[in-house]
């Protein structure tokens, strides 16, 4: 991959309707947490993280008590998972099922298409239904 | 690690495996590109595309108990023990057939057969259960007792079909299709 190039993962309610509540949430979490994760005018991007370990420990922090389809950000899968982040600069809420399988197809399919390796840098963008961007 | 066995004649290759699941899904990838814009599973249990088939679980990232056997030709009759039983086709177009992680790097067992469309049969118990005891113990060891089991049969067909539901849906399925879950 070209150094100089991060790739973009884009969770987008108009092209995928069925991401609409994950899109939601990252847009808000982009505005609100003290680091808006993923926005590159912040440059804070976010790397991928591919230990299991690490990220089950994503998850328990961020996801405990949050029933039943958790979405997090910054993302489990990422080193800035809520494990590696100071408290208060993550974000977890409820969403639907669909909506979580969702989000793992098209974050998988990121990571395959772009070979994202251990540690590789990218950013996030939301779209919600009307078209806004979360940047 | 995965558990590669003798097979008896009717299969041609074999394997079980605790898949981790991530985002409530595991991927059986034949090769195919993803295109990164999913459709939501029309039936509770399968989506995908022609080189890809993703299986929702009960689980959202608690491992799941799975077998997988590549068969010489379908199967007499529908295994009615199960909750749900479904069909999709997935072209192993390098004959190779992987099942991994919804997140890419995590291969946990390959398997191969000759080259061309097959059809998939997927089977899972428990989902509802396995749904709760998850949510309820998430662990760094991702080790809970998982109730959820899996099992994917798949054999050489002349023809594509379309997507079938043999049994079911499950209580799951059910709850997930109208969002309650």
């Amino acid at each position: 991959m070209n150094e100089t190039f991060i790739p973009t993962l884009t969770y987008s309610a108009v092209a995928n309707p069925a991401v609409s509540d994950v899109a939601q949430h990252v847009y808000s979490a982009q505005a609100s947490l003290p680091s808006h994760w993923g926005v590159p005018s912040q440059g804070n991007w976010l790397s991928r993280d591919t230990d299991l370990t690490d990220q089950a420990a994503n998850r328990m922090t961020a996801c405990t008590g949050v029933l039943p389809s958790c979405d997090e950000f910054p993302l489990a899968s990422t080193h800035q998972g809520a494990a590696f982040s100071a408290a208060g600069d993550w974000s977890a809420v409820t969403v639907s099922a669909s909506a979580n399988s969702s989000q793992g197809g098209i974050t998988g399919a990121f990571y395959t298409s772009n070979r994202m390796v251990e540690g590789e840098k990218f950013w996030v963008k939301a779209i919600l239904a009307n078209g806004s961007a979360s940047w | 690690m995965p558990e590669l066995v003798n097979p008896p004649r009717r299969i041609v290759q074999s394997g079980s495996v605790d898949i981790v699941v991530q985002y409530g899904h595991y991927v059986l990838e034949a090769g195919g590109e993803r295109s990164g814009a999913d459709a939501p599973s029309r039936d509770g249990l399968l989506f995908g595309e022609a080189g890809w088939l993703a299986v929702v679980c009960g689980s959202d990232f608690v491992p799941v108990p799975c077998r997988v056997e590549i068969l010489k030709r379908m199967p007499p009759a529908v295994d009615r023990r199960w909750d749900m039983v479904a069909e999709h086709d997935l072209d192993l177009a390098q004959g190779v057939l992987t099942v991994m992680g919804s997140q890419g790097h995590h291969p946990h067992l390959t398997l191969s057969n000759t080259p061309g469309v097959h059809r998939i049969r997927v089977h899972v118990r428990n989902r509802e259960r396995a749904l709760h005891i998850a949510d309820a113990q998430p662990s760094v060891d991702i080790s809970p007792v998982n109730p959820e089991e899996h099992l994917i049969q798949l054999w050489p067909v002349n023809r594509a079909r379309p997507a079938e539901t043999l049994l079911g849906p499950d209580s799951y399925a059910v709850s997930y299709l109208s969002g309650s879950v």
